[in-house]
Protein backbone atom coordinates (compact mmCIF):
# COMPACT_ATOMS: atom_id res chain seq x y z
CA UNK A 1 0.00 0.00 0.00
CA UNK A 2 1.44 3.29 -1.31
CA UNK A 3 2.50 5.88 1.87
CA UNK A 4 -0.28 8.11 1.61
CA UNK A 5 -3.25 5.55 0.89
CA UNK A 6 -2.89 4.44 4.46
CA UNK A 7 -3.72 7.58 6.24
CA UNK A 8 -6.32 8.27 3.89
CA UNK A 9 -8.00 4.70 4.38
CA UNK A 10 -7.99 5.04 8.14
CA UNK A 11 -9.25 8.56 8.41
CA UNK A 12 -12.08 7.62 6.18
CA UNK A 13 -12.61 4.39 8.45
CA UNK A 14 -12.86 6.48 11.38
CA UNK A 15 -15.09 8.64 9.91
CA UNK A 16 -17.46 6.81 8.54
CA UNK A 17 -17.77 4.80 11.63
CA UNK A 18 -18.47 7.67 13.79
CA UNK A 19 -21.12 9.09 11.27
CA UNK A 20 -23.01 5.36 10.59
CA UNK A 21 -24.52 6.08 13.59
CA UNK A 22 -28.36 6.10 12.65
CA UNK A 23 -31.61 5.74 14.08
CA UNK A 24 -35.45 5.17 12.84
CA UNK A 25 -36.79 8.81 12.51
CA UNK A 26 -39.99 9.65 10.94
CA UNK A 27 -40.24 13.14 8.65
CA UNK A 28 -41.44 16.17 10.93
CA UNK A 29 -42.70 18.08 8.10
CA UNK A 30 -44.95 15.22 5.87
CA UNK A 31 -47.07 12.41 8.38
CA UNK A 32 -46.76 8.59 7.87
CA UNK A 33 -43.68 9.62 5.91
CA UNK A 34 -40.05 7.99 6.73
CA UNK A 35 -37.60 9.74 4.30
CA UNK A 36 -33.57 9.79 4.68
CA UNK A 37 -33.24 13.26 6.18
CA UNK A 38 -30.20 13.90 4.00
CA UNK A 39 -31.88 13.85 0.99
CA UNK A 40 -34.49 16.11 1.46
CA UNK A 41 -34.79 19.79 1.89
CA UNK A 42 -34.13 20.52 5.59
CA UNK A 43 -34.80 24.47 5.11
CA UNK A 44 -37.32 23.78 8.18
CA UNK A 45 -35.19 21.44 10.24
CA UNK A 46 -31.91 22.07 10.25
CA UNK A 47 -31.40 20.31 13.44
CA UNK A 48 -31.17 17.32 11.96
CA UNK A 49 -28.08 17.57 9.49
CA UNK A 50 -25.03 17.29 10.94
CA UNK A 51 -21.73 18.79 9.73
CA UNK A 52 -20.70 17.69 6.50
CA UNK A 53 -16.81 16.07 6.41
CA UNK A 54 -14.09 15.97 3.85
CA UNK A 55 -11.54 14.11 3.43
CA UNK A 56 -9.23 15.00 1.01
CA UNK A 57 -5.74 12.98 -0.14
CA UNK A 58 -5.13 15.21 -2.84
CA UNK A 59 -6.98 17.89 -5.28
CA UNK A 60 -8.81 14.78 -7.33
CA UNK A 61 -9.16 12.49 -4.66
CA UNK A 62 -11.50 12.92 -2.35
CA UNK A 63 -14.90 12.00 -0.58
CA UNK A 64 -17.54 13.54 1.29
CA UNK A 65 -19.68 12.24 3.86
CA UNK A 66 -22.87 14.22 4.97
CA UNK A 67 -24.12 13.14 8.04
CA UNK A 68 -27.98 13.50 9.27
CA UNK A 69 -30.14 11.75 12.06
CA UNK A 70 -31.29 8.86 9.70
CA UNK A 71 -28.93 8.42 6.77
CA UNK A 72 -25.35 9.03 5.64
CA UNK A 73 -24.54 9.83 2.26
CA UNK A 74 -20.94 9.36 1.04
CA UNK A 75 -19.66 10.57 -1.75
CA UNK A 76 -16.75 9.84 -3.25
CA UNK A 77 -13.98 11.58 -6.34
CA UNK A 78 -12.35 8.77 -7.84
CA UNK A 79 -8.51 9.37 -9.06
CA UNK A 80 -8.64 10.61 -12.72
CA UNK A 81 -4.72 11.98 -14.07
CA UNK A 82 -5.73 11.86 -17.10
CA UNK A 83 -8.92 11.87 -20.01
CA UNK A 84 -8.70 8.28 -20.80
CA UNK A 85 -9.28 7.48 -16.86
CA UNK A 86 -12.07 10.25 -17.04
CA UNK A 87 -13.74 8.29 -19.54
CA UNK A 88 -12.75 4.85 -17.98
CA UNK A 89 -14.18 6.09 -14.66
CA UNK A 90 -17.29 7.22 -16.06
CA UNK A 91 -18.00 4.16 -17.91
CA UNK A 92 -17.38 1.97 -14.69
CA UNK A 93 -19.60 4.15 -12.52
CA UNK A 94 -22.34 4.62 -14.74
CA UNK A 95 -21.79 0.87 -15.36
CA UNK A 96 -22.25 0.48 -11.39
CA UNK A 97 -25.43 2.79 -10.87
CA UNK A 98 -27.31 1.14 -13.76
CA UNK A 99 -27.50 -1.66 -11.58
CA UNK A 100 -27.47 -0.02 -8.14
CA UNK A 101 -30.49 -2.20 -6.64
CA UNK A 102 -28.05 -4.89 -6.49
CA UNK A 103 -25.71 -3.00 -4.20
CA UNK A 104 -28.29 -1.86 -1.96
CA UNK A 105 -26.27 1.45 -0.45
CA UNK A 106 -25.61 2.81 -4.67
CA UNK A 107 -27.15 6.22 -5.10
CA UNK A 108 -28.51 5.91 -8.76
CA UNK A 109 -27.17 9.87 -9.59
CA UNK A 110 -23.95 11.08 -8.22
CA UNK A 111 -23.68 14.11 -6.00
CA UNK A 112 -22.12 17.25 -8.41
CA UNK A 113 -18.60 17.01 -8.26
CA UNK A 114 -18.01 13.59 -7.12
CA UNK A 115 -17.95 10.37 -8.83
CA UNK A 116 -20.08 7.69 -7.36
CA UNK A 117 -22.33 8.74 -4.42
CA UNK A 118 -23.50 6.17 -1.38
CA UNK A 119 -26.73 6.68 0.66
CA UNK A 120 -26.61 4.27 4.14
CA UNK A 121 -30.13 4.59 6.12
CA UNK A 122 -31.27 3.15 9.11
CA UNK A 123 -32.80 0.51 7.11
CA UNK A 124 -29.73 -0.79 5.97
CA UNK A 125 -27.91 -0.25 9.38
CA UNK A 126 -30.53 -2.75 11.08
CA UNK A 127 -30.05 -5.56 8.08
CA UNK A 128 -26.36 -5.52 7.95
CA UNK A 129 -23.41 -5.15 10.21
CA UNK A 130 -22.32 -1.67 10.18
CA UNK A 131 -18.29 -2.87 10.08
CA UNK A 132 -19.12 -4.38 6.93
CA UNK A 133 -20.73 -1.82 5.51
CA UNK A 134 -17.90 0.43 6.41
CA UNK A 135 -15.47 -2.63 5.11
CA UNK A 136 -17.44 -2.63 1.76
CA UNK A 137 -17.22 1.31 1.10
CA UNK A 138 -13.04 1.31 2.29
CA UNK A 139 -12.65 -1.75 -0.05
CA UNK A 140 -14.24 -0.21 -3.29
CA UNK A 141 -12.62 2.30 -2.82
CA UNK A 142 -8.88 0.76 -2.73
CA UNK A 143 -10.30 -1.61 -5.51
CA UNK A 144 -11.88 1.18 -7.77
CA UNK A 145 -7.89 2.36 -8.47
CA UNK A 146 -6.70 -0.74 -9.02
CA UNK A 147 -9.80 -2.12 -11.58
CA UNK A 148 -9.23 1.80 -13.37
CA UNK A 149 -5.51 1.32 -13.59
CA UNK A 150 -5.89 -2.15 -15.25
CA UNK A 151 -8.39 -1.44 -17.43
CA UNK A 152 -6.38 1.63 -18.84
CA UNK A 153 -3.23 -0.97 -19.46
CA UNK A 154 -5.50 -3.04 -20.86
CA UNK A 155 -7.14 -0.39 -23.40
CA UNK A 156 -3.48 0.69 -24.38
CA UNK A 157 -2.13 -2.73 -25.02
CA UNK A 158 -5.54 -3.01 -27.01
CA UNK A 159 -4.57 0.09 -28.79
CA UNK A 160 -1.17 -1.07 -29.78
CA UNK A 161 -2.54 -4.47 -31.34
CA UNK A 162 -5.06 -2.87 -33.30
CA UNK A 163 -2.75 0.16 -34.74
CA UNK A 164 -0.02 -3.35 -35.75
CA UNK A 165 -2.90 -5.03 -37.02
CA UNK A 166 -4.21 -2.07 -38.87
CA UNK A 167 -0.82 -1.04 -40.59
CA UNK A 168 0.20 -4.50 -41.88
CA UNK A 169 -0.66 -4.03 -45.13
CA UNK A 170 1.22 -1.28 -45.27
CA UNK A 171 4.29 -2.87 -44.76
CA UNK B 1 -52.75 31.65 -7.23
CA UNK B 2 -52.34 28.47 -9.92
CA UNK B 3 -49.98 26.99 -7.66
CA UNK B 4 -51.12 27.26 -4.32
CA UNK B 5 -50.26 23.55 -3.91
CA UNK B 6 -46.43 24.67 -3.91
CA UNK B 7 -46.68 27.50 -1.07
CA UNK B 8 -44.73 26.51 1.55
CA UNK B 9 -47.38 26.41 4.86
CA UNK B 10 -44.96 25.53 7.19
CA UNK B 11 -43.13 28.91 6.24
CA UNK B 12 -46.47 30.49 8.36
CA UNK B 13 -45.93 28.67 11.67
CA UNK B 14 -42.55 29.82 12.58
CA UNK B 15 -43.07 28.16 16.25
CA UNK B 16 -42.85 24.75 14.64
CA UNK B 17 -39.33 24.69 13.48
CA UNK B 18 -36.09 25.69 14.14
CA UNK B 19 -34.59 28.09 11.98
CA UNK B 20 -30.40 28.27 11.19
CA UNK B 21 -30.12 31.38 13.18
CA UNK B 22 -31.14 29.64 16.23
CA UNK B 23 -28.76 26.70 16.02
CA UNK B 24 -26.07 29.78 16.22
CA UNK B 25 -24.85 28.57 20.06
CA UNK B 26 -25.22 31.69 22.31
CA UNK B 27 -21.35 32.78 22.61
CA UNK B 28 -20.22 36.26 22.69
CA UNK B 29 -18.60 37.55 18.81
CA UNK B 30 -15.39 37.16 18.28
CA UNK B 31 -14.00 40.73 16.32
CA UNK B 32 -11.70 40.61 13.59
CA UNK B 33 -8.71 42.28 15.02
CA UNK B 34 -8.89 39.86 18.13
CA UNK B 35 -8.00 36.95 15.34
CA UNK B 36 -5.16 38.84 13.36
CA UNK B 37 -3.22 39.33 17.01
CA UNK B 38 -3.62 35.65 17.32
CA UNK B 39 -2.02 34.93 14.00
CA UNK B 40 0.60 37.89 14.22
CA UNK B 41 1.24 36.22 17.95
CA UNK B 42 1.26 32.49 16.20
CA UNK B 43 3.64 33.69 14.00
CA UNK B 44 6.37 35.27 16.36
CA UNK B 45 6.03 31.66 18.11
CA UNK B 46 6.59 29.55 14.90
CA UNK B 47 9.53 31.94 13.97
CA UNK B 48 11.01 31.49 17.84
CA UNK B 49 10.64 27.54 17.26
CA UNK B 50 8.04 27.39 20.06
CA UNK B 51 5.54 25.36 17.82
CA UNK B 52 3.61 23.61 20.96
CA UNK B 53 2.99 27.16 22.17
CA UNK B 54 1.74 28.03 18.75
CA UNK B 55 -0.26 25.35 18.30
CA UNK B 56 -2.36 25.34 21.87
CA UNK B 57 -2.88 29.60 21.46
CA UNK B 58 -4.45 28.50 17.71
CA UNK B 59 -6.46 25.90 19.41
CA UNK B 60 -7.64 28.12 21.86
CA UNK B 61 -8.62 30.97 20.12
CA UNK B 62 -11.49 29.32 17.53
CA UNK B 63 -14.12 32.21 16.29
CA UNK B 64 -17.31 30.19 16.90
CA UNK B 65 -19.66 33.01 16.26
CA UNK B 66 -18.04 35.33 13.51
CA UNK B 67 -18.25 36.44 9.79
CA UNK B 68 -16.57 34.49 7.22
CA UNK B 69 -13.85 36.26 6.96
CA UNK B 70 -12.64 36.15 10.13
CA UNK B 71 -13.45 32.76 10.19
CA UNK B 72 -11.02 32.24 7.28
CA UNK B 73 -8.36 33.93 8.68
CA UNK B 74 -8.31 31.73 11.45
CA UNK B 75 -8.46 28.65 9.32
CA UNK B 76 -5.46 29.89 7.40
CA UNK B 77 -3.68 31.15 10.50
CA UNK B 78 -4.10 27.32 12.05
CA UNK B 79 -3.17 25.47 8.31
CA UNK B 80 0.22 27.87 8.36
CA UNK B 81 1.05 26.15 12.14
CA UNK B 82 -0.08 22.87 11.01
CA UNK B 83 2.33 22.66 7.84
CA UNK B 84 5.44 24.86 9.90
CA UNK B 85 5.27 21.93 12.60
CA UNK B 86 4.93 18.79 10.03
CA UNK B 87 8.12 20.34 8.01
CA UNK B 88 10.32 20.87 10.71
CA UNK B 89 9.40 17.39 12.65
CA UNK B 90 9.13 13.56 11.85
CA UNK B 91 5.86 11.96 11.51
CA UNK B 92 6.37 10.48 14.47
CA UNK B 93 6.85 13.33 16.67
CA UNK B 94 3.16 14.99 15.98
CA UNK B 95 2.09 12.43 18.70
CA UNK B 96 3.58 14.05 21.27
CA UNK B 97 2.58 17.34 20.07
CA UNK B 98 -1.15 16.06 19.89
CA UNK B 99 -0.95 14.35 23.79
CA UNK B 100 0.36 17.65 24.89
CA UNK B 101 -2.72 19.27 23.63
CA UNK B 102 -5.76 18.89 25.90
CA UNK B 103 -8.98 17.48 24.92
CA UNK B 104 -11.40 20.61 24.18
CA UNK B 105 -7.86 21.48 21.65
CA UNK B 106 -8.04 18.16 20.00
CA UNK B 107 -11.85 18.68 19.47
CA UNK B 108 -11.02 21.78 17.70
CA UNK B 109 -7.78 20.73 16.18
CA UNK B 110 -10.04 18.02 14.75
CA UNK B 111 -12.83 20.76 13.29
CA UNK B 112 -9.91 22.62 11.61
CA UNK B 113 -8.47 19.65 9.95
CA UNK B 114 -11.90 18.62 8.42
CA UNK B 115 -12.46 22.80 7.56
CA UNK B 116 -8.81 22.35 5.97
CA UNK B 117 -9.02 19.70 3.80
CA UNK B 118 -12.25 21.16 2.21
CA UNK B 119 -10.11 23.87 0.99
CA UNK B 120 -8.08 23.92 -1.96
CA UNK B 121 -5.23 24.66 0.06
CA UNK B 122 -5.77 22.47 2.54
CA UNK B 123 -6.65 19.55 -0.52
CA UNK B 124 -3.09 20.21 -1.88
CA UNK B 125 -1.72 19.44 1.44
CA UNK B 126 -3.74 16.68 1.62
CA UNK B 127 -1.15 14.05 2.92
CA UNK B 128 0.39 16.48 5.55
CA UNK B 129 -3.37 16.65 7.18
CA UNK B 130 -4.17 12.95 6.90
CA UNK B 131 -0.65 12.46 9.18
CA UNK B 132 -2.35 14.79 11.80
CA UNK B 133 -5.54 13.17 11.24
CA UNK B 134 -4.38 9.63 11.78
CA UNK B 135 -2.16 10.50 14.84
CA UNK B 136 -4.91 12.41 15.98
CA UNK B 137 -7.22 9.16 16.11
CA UNK B 138 -4.50 7.15 17.47
CA UNK B 139 -4.17 9.44 20.64
CA UNK B 140 -7.73 9.93 20.79
CA UNK B 141 -10.50 7.14 18.64
CA UNK B 142 -13.24 8.40 17.38
CA UNK B 143 -14.63 10.91 20.09
CA UNK B 144 -13.44 14.20 18.62
CA UNK B 145 -14.91 12.87 15.23
CA UNK B 146 -18.28 12.06 16.93
CA UNK B 147 -17.98 15.91 18.59
CA UNK B 148 -16.94 17.49 15.49
CA UNK B 149 -20.35 16.05 13.67
CA UNK B 150 -22.83 16.82 16.21
CA UNK B 151 -21.46 20.49 17.40
CA UNK B 152 -23.13 23.63 16.53
CA UNK B 153 -20.14 25.75 17.59
CA UNK B 154 -18.44 25.59 14.09
CA UNK B 155 -15.55 27.20 12.94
Amino acid sequence: MSQSLKPYLTAVRASLTAAICLEDFSSQLVERHNIPEIEVDNGHNPELILNPMVIARNENEKILIEASVNSVRISIKIKQADEIEQILVHKFTRFLEARAENFFILRRVPLKGYDISFLVTNFHTEEMLKSKLVDFIIEFMEDVDKEISEMKLFLNARARVIAEAYLIPFD
Amino acid sequence: MSDWRRIDIDAYEPDKFLSKEELVPDLPETPYSEIQKVSQQSRTYLSSGKFSEALALVLDTPPYVSDEQTKETHTETVFEVLCSIRNNHQVGELKSFIQSLTLDQQDVLVKYLYKTMGKSYGAKQGGLLLNWFEKVVEVSGEGPIVRYLADRRTV
